[in-house]
C-alpha cells in the first residue's frame, strides 16, 4: 500500500517536471524515513550506483556516437542506407531501420544510437518533409535493435545474473533483432501505402550511387565487424570494443575526413553531458532495488505466478506483461538485477530456455525504454526532435505492437532464437 | 549582488565542465592503454581498470552538477519548446527547485556521516578509499547543484530569462 | 516477531549457499517460536559485497551471508584466507579460524567496524583451476599463463606468486573471455563450474585445491547485542547447524555435478601433493613483498603452516 502512495508521489513530482533522478532520490528519503531506515543507506546506496565496469560502455559507445555525428560519419551510413531503401514506399522511415541495423553492429547502447545516428535522421526526415512525431517514434522504436543485435552490454548484464553463456545469447539475438527490423519496416509501408503518414516518395538510386554511397559508408560499416572479430578473437572484451569503437572513428576522421579538434571537444563534451544524465538516474535508482526487494515484492510475485500458471506460454505472457508494467517505472538494468533471478526461477520451472527467457525478456524490456514516465530512449528522442510527450505518443504506439508482434513470435517458436547459437555451439 | 553570484555559478559550471572533459579523456586512454598493454605487449597493467571506474564515478556526479545549470537533465517535459516563464511555471519551479535542495542536502549531510568509516575502506587493488573514489565526488556534485538550483530559484522569483536551455543530447545539431 | 533482520546473500536461491541460508532463517524462526524472524534477500539484491559489508557495519542492514574474505573489504587481513596454496584443507583453515590469529580478526571488526562473525563453518567445496588447453601438472604449465582474476589484492597476489600473468577481467565477462583468449586460466569453487558452465570453455580442470572458500554469516553488532544471551544462542546454533547442513550439500551434490561436466566434455585431474607444495614454496619466496603491502602480517605464515598437521 506504501508502494502505492509512493508511486503516486513520484508521478506528481515528475509532472511538475523535477527531474527523474531527483523524484526518485525524494520518494526514496520518504519510504526510507517511513519505513524507520536510515537516511545513510541512500548515500551508501548512490554514492557506489554506478560503480560498475559494465557502465564503462556507456560513456564510450557515446563517445563513438557523437564522434560519428561531428565528423559526419554518420551521414555516410545514413547515406548508404538511404541509398539501398529509400525507394520503397516509406521512404526515410525504411532508412531509419536500416541505418540503425547497421549502427546496432557496432553498438551496444541504445542512447548511442538515439542520440548519434537520431540526430540525423530526424534531421534528414524533417527536411524531407516528414512529421516530427512520426520521424522521432522510428528513431526511438529503432534505437532498440541496438541492444538485440550483437554486442550489446544489457546481454552481458543478463548473462551475469541468470549465469547463461553469453556467446550462445548474443548469436540468439540475430535473428530476433532482424526480426524487430522486419516488423518496423513493414509497419511504416503500412502506414505509407494506407496514407496514415505523409511520407514523400524519394527516386531509387541508380547503381553507381549505391555502389558510391557504399564507398563512402565502407569503413562504418566495416567498423561493426572489427568490433565483432576483435571480441570473437580475445583482443578485446565487450566493454572494451567502447574504446576500440571511438579510436576506430578517430582514425578514420584523423585520416580521411576533414576533422577538427572542436569537433573532437565537442562530441567529447556532449557524450559527458549525456553520460552524466543517464548515470546519474542509475545511481539514483540503485536505492530502488533494495527498497522492492525487501518489500518482498520478489518473493511474492514468484509464489502468485507458480500457483496459477503452469503452461510455458501462460508463463511468458506474465513475464512479458510484468516488464511491460515494471519499464514504465524502472530503468532497464535494475529490472534486469532484480527480477531477472526471479524469472529464471519460475521459468525453468516450467522448462523453458533461460537463452529463450532471456531474449523475449530483453526485447520486452527495450520497449520500457520508450513508455512514460521512465524511458530515457523516449526522452532523449524527444529532446533531439523537440516534440511533446503526446504527441510523441499518438506516433509511438503502433511500434508497441510491432515489437511486441515479434515478441509473441518469439516467445512461441523458440527455434527462431535457439536455432542459430544451437547451429553455432552445437 | 545577484549578477555576483550569477557569475561564481558560471565560473564553477565552465570549471566542472573541464573537469568532465578531463575524465573522458582518462576513461578513453586508460582504457585504451589496457587493451594496448595487455594484447600487444602482452604485459596487462593492473590499475587501468580502476581508473577508468573511478572516473566514471566522478564524471558522473560532477557531471550531474555540471549540467544542472543548463537544465539538461532528463525530465517530463509534457509540452515541448512551451513558454516557461509563466507565473505557474516558474512558481512549479521554485517549488521543484527547493525540493531538489532539500533532498540534496539530506544527501550530501548522509554522505558526510559516512565519512568516517569510508575514509577507513580502501577499495581495489588501488586501495583508494571508499571516500575518494564515491563519497567525494557525490559531495561535490551536490553542492555545485544546491548552488545552481538556489540561482533558478533566485531567477524565477525575479522572472529573469535564463540562456537557452539545451538538452542532454540537442547541442551537437 | 518482536526481532525482525533484514539479512542479505549473493548466491542465489538455488544454490548451496542460498538453500543453506533459507535453512538458517527457517532453523531461527522455528527455535525462537516466530519471535526472531531473518528475512533473508538473495542474488545480491541488497548489493555487491562491499555495500552489504558496509550496511552491516552501518547497520541498514543487520546480517549478510556470505564468502568469508568479505570481512577482508573492512579488515584486510582477513584477506588471508584467500592466499593460495596456504591451507591443506577445511580442517586447516577452521583451526586458524579458532586460533589466536582467527580471533584477533574477529575481535578487531567487532571493535573498529561493529561487524561480528558468528558463524564461519559454511564450507563450500575448494577451488580449481580451469585451463582451455592443459592440465596444470607441474609449477611450470602456470609460467605466464594470462590468468582472469577478479579485482582483489590478495587474487592478484596469488598468480604473482605462481608466476602465472594476472589479467582483471569482469565476472560477467569471464566467460565470454576465456572462449576468445583474452585470457587462457581462470579458476572456480568446484560447485560453480556446473552453473557457470566455465567447463564449456576451459574443459581442462585441475583439482588444485588453490583456496577453500567458506561462507560466513555477519551480524551488526548492535544488533547481536539486542538479543538476550539465549537468543544469541540459539541464532549462533542455527547458523552453525545450517553449516553443516551445507558442507553435506555441497559435497553430496558435486558427485551429480562432476559426472554430469564429464558429460559434457570436462575433464578432470587432481594436482599431486608435491605439486602444491613447490607452489607453497613460490609463495614463501614472495612473503617480504605480501607483508610490504599489507596483505598478510608478519609472521602468519609460518603460524598458519604450524597449524597444518596439529589437531
Ligand atoms: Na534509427
Ligand atoms: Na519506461
Amino acid at each position: 500500500m506504501s508502494l502505492l502512495i509512493i508511486l503516486g508521489l513520484f508521478l506528481i513530482l515528475i509532472l511538475i517536471r523535477i527531474p527523474i533522478a531527483f523524484a526518485m532520490l525524494i520518494v526514496a528519503a520518504i519510504y526510507l524515513v517511513g519505513a524507520d531506515i536510515s537516511l545513510k543507506l541512500l548515500a551508501q546506496k548512490v554514492a557506489g550506483g554506478v560503480d560498475s565496469f559494465s557502465l564503462l560502455a556507456v560513456p564510450l559507445f557515446l563517445l563513438a556516437g557523437f564522434l560519428m555525428n561531428t565528423m559526419g560519419i554518420t551521414d555516410r551510413i545514413f547515406a548508404f542506407a538511404g541509398a539501398v531503401v529509400r525507394h520503397i514506399p516509406g521512404g526515410l522511415g525504411h532508412v531509419n531501420v536500416f541505418a540503425s541495423v547497421i549502427f546496432a553492429g557496432m553498438s551496444g547502447s541504445i542512447i548511442a544510437d538515439a542520440g548519434g545516428l537520431g540526430t540525423v535522421e530526424i534531421k534528414a526526415m524533417r527536411q524531407a518533409g516528414y512529421r516530427d512525431r512520426f520521424s522521432a517514434a522510428i528513431t526511438a522504436a529503432s534505437a532498440l535493435i541496438g541492444p538485440i543485435i550483437p554486442p550489446s552490454i544489457i546481454m552481458v548484464i543478463y548473462a551475469f545474473v541468470t549465469e547463461v553463456s553469453l556467446g550462445r545469447l548474443f548469436v540468439a539475438g540475430i535473428v530476433p533483432g532482424l526480426l524487430m527490423a522486419g516488423s518496423m519496416m513493414l509497419l511504416i509501408y503500412f502506414l505509407a501505402k494506407t496514407n496514415r503518414e505523409h511520407c514523400p516518395v524519394l527516386p531509387r538510386a541508380t547503381f553507381k550511387e549505391v555502389v558510391t554511397t557504399f564507398y563512402g559508408a565502407i569503413l562504418p560499416i566495416l567498423a561493426p565487424i572489427i568490433l565483432v572479430a576483435g571480441i570473437m578473437s580475445g583482443i578485446f572484451t565487450p566493454t572494451e570494443a567502447g574504446v576500440v569503437a571511438v579510436l576506430y572513428v578517430l582514425v578514420i576522421g584523423v585520416f580521411l575526413l576533414k576533422f577538427r579538434l572542436e569537433h573532437i571537444i565537442d562530441a567529447t563534451a556532449e557524450a559527458a553531458r549525456a553520460t552524466s544524465a543517464t548515470l546519474f538516474i542509475i545511481a539514483s535508482a540503485a536505492i530502488f532495488t533494495w527498497i522492492v526487494s525487501t518489500a518482498n515484492i520478489p518473493q511474492a510475485f514468484s509464489e502468485l505466478v507458480s500457483n496459477w500458471v503452469s503452461t510455458q506460454f501462460g508463463v511468458f505472457l506474465v513475464i512479458i506483461a510484468s516488464v511491460l508494467v515494471l519499464g514504465m517505472v524502472m530503468e532497464g538494468i535494475p529490472i534486469l538485477i532484480v527480477f531477472g533471478p526471479i524469472f529464471l526461477t519460475i521459468a525453468t520451472n516450467v522448462g523453458i530456455d533461460p537463452i529463450h527467457l532471456g531474449i523475449v525478456f530483453i526485447m520486452t524490456m527495450m520497449i520500457g525504454g520508450i513508455t512514460p514516465p521512465v524511458g530515457i530512449t523516449l526522452y532523449v528522442v524527444m529532446a533531439i526532435a523537440r516534440v511533446s510527450l503526446p504527441d510523441f505518443m499518438r506516433s509511438i504506439w503502433p511500434f508497441y505492437f510491432a515489437i511486441l508482434a515479434v515478441i509473441f513470435l518469439i516467445a512461441l517458436f523458440p527455434s527462431l532464437c535457439l536455432w542459430l547459437p544451437n547451429l553455432a555451439f552445437g | 549582488m545577484l549578477r555576483l553570484y550569477g557569475t561564481i555559478c558560471k565560473v564553477l559550471e565552465k570549471a566542472a565542465g573541464f573537469a568532465c572533459l578531463a575524465l573522458m579523456a582518462c576513461i578513453v586512454v586508460a582504457m585504451a592503454c589496457q587493451i594496448f598493454f595487455r594484447y600487444a605487449l602482452n604485459t596487462p597493467l593492473s590499475y587501468t581498470d580502476e581508473i577508468s571506474l573511478v572516473s566514471l564515478t566522478w564524471l558522473t556526479f560532477i557531471g550531474a552538477g555540471w549540467i544542472y545549470r543548463k537544465r539538461s537533465h532528463i525530465a517530463v517535459e509534457l509540452v515541448a519548446g512551451k513558454d516557461n516563464n509563466s507565473v505557474l511555471s516558474r512558481s512549479l519551479d521554485v517549488i521543484g527547485q527547493i525540493a531538489v535542495v532539500t533532498i540534496l542536502v539530506i544527501l550530501a549531510s548522509q554522505a558526510l556521516e559516512l565519512m568516517p568509516r569510508a575514509l577507513k575502506l580502501k577499495l581495489g587493488t588501488m586501495e583508494l578509499s571508499r571516500f575518494v573514489m564515491h563519497f567525494l565526488p557525490l559531495m561535490i556534485g551536490c553542492a555545485l547543484i544546491i548552488l545552481f538550483a538556489i540561482e533558478h530559484c533566485l531567477n524565477s522569483l525575479t522572472g529573469k530569462r535564463e540562456e537557452d536551455n539545451i538538452t542532454a543530447t540537442s547541442a551537437s545539431e | 516477531a518482536d526481532v525482525t533482520w533484514i539479512s542479505g546473500g549473493l548466491g542465489t536461491v538455488s544454490s548451496d549457499e542460498g538453500k543453506a541460508a533459507n535453512k538458517f532463517t527457517e532453523l531461527v524462526t522455528k527455535g525462537s517460536n516466530g519471535r526472531i524472524k531473518i528475512n533473508h534477500h538473495h542474488g545480491g539484491q541488497l548489493g555487491k559485497g562491499q555495500e552489504q559489508m558496509e550496511s552491516v557495519s552501518t547497520g541498514t542492514q543487520q546480517m549478510f551471508i556470505s564468502a568469508g574474505s568479505q570481512a577482508s573489504r573492512l579488515v584486510k587481513s582477513f584477506g588471508v584466507i584467500d592466499t593460495a596454496f596456504l591451507f591443506k584443507d577445511f580442517d586447516h583453515m577452521e583451526r586458524f579460524m579458532k586460533s589466536d590469529m582467527g580471533q584477533q580478526l574477529n575481535e578487531q571488526m567487532i571493535d573498529e567496524f561493529g561487524v561480528r562473525v558468528v558463524a564461519s563453518n559454511w564450507f563450500a567445496l575448494p577451488r580449481y583451476l580451469m585451463h582451455r588447453e592443459k592440465f596444470i601438472e607441474t609449477v611450470e604449465d602456470v609460467k605466464g599463463v594470462r590468468t582472469r582474476t577478479a579485482s582483489v589484492p590478495m587474487y592478484v597476489q596469488n598468480y604473482e606468486n605462481m608466476g602465472a600473468t594476472p589479467v582483471k577481467i569482469a565476472y560477467g565477462e569471464q566467460y565470454l573471455a576465456i572462449s576468445q583468449g583474452v585470457v587462457d586460466m581462470t579458476e572456480a569453487a568446484a560447485n560453480r563450474i556446473l552453473p557457470t558452465k566455465l567447463y564449456e570453455v576451459a574443459p581442462y580442470i585441475t583439482e588444485a585445491d588453490m583456496m577453500f572458500p567458506q561462507v560466513s554469516v555477519f551480524v551488526n553488532e548492535e544488533a547481536w547485542q539486542s538479543l538476550s544471551p539465549e537468543d544469541q544462542k540459539l541464532v549462533s546454533d542455527a547458523a552453525y547447524e545450517a553449516g553443516v547442513y551445507q558442507t553435506n550439500l555441497s559435497q553430496e551434490g558435486f558427485a551429480a555435478q562432476k559426472e554430469e561436466i564429464i558429460a559434457k566434455g570436462g575433464k578432470f585431474k587432481r594436482m599431486p601433493e608435491e605439486v602444491r607444495q613447490q607452489f607453497v614454496e613460490n609463495t614463501r619466496k614472495n612473503i617480504d613483498v605480501m607483508v610490504a603491502k599489507g596483505l598478510i602480517p608478519e609472521g602468519w605464515f609460518e603460524k598458519i603452516t604450524a597449524l597444518r598437521d596439529s589437531n
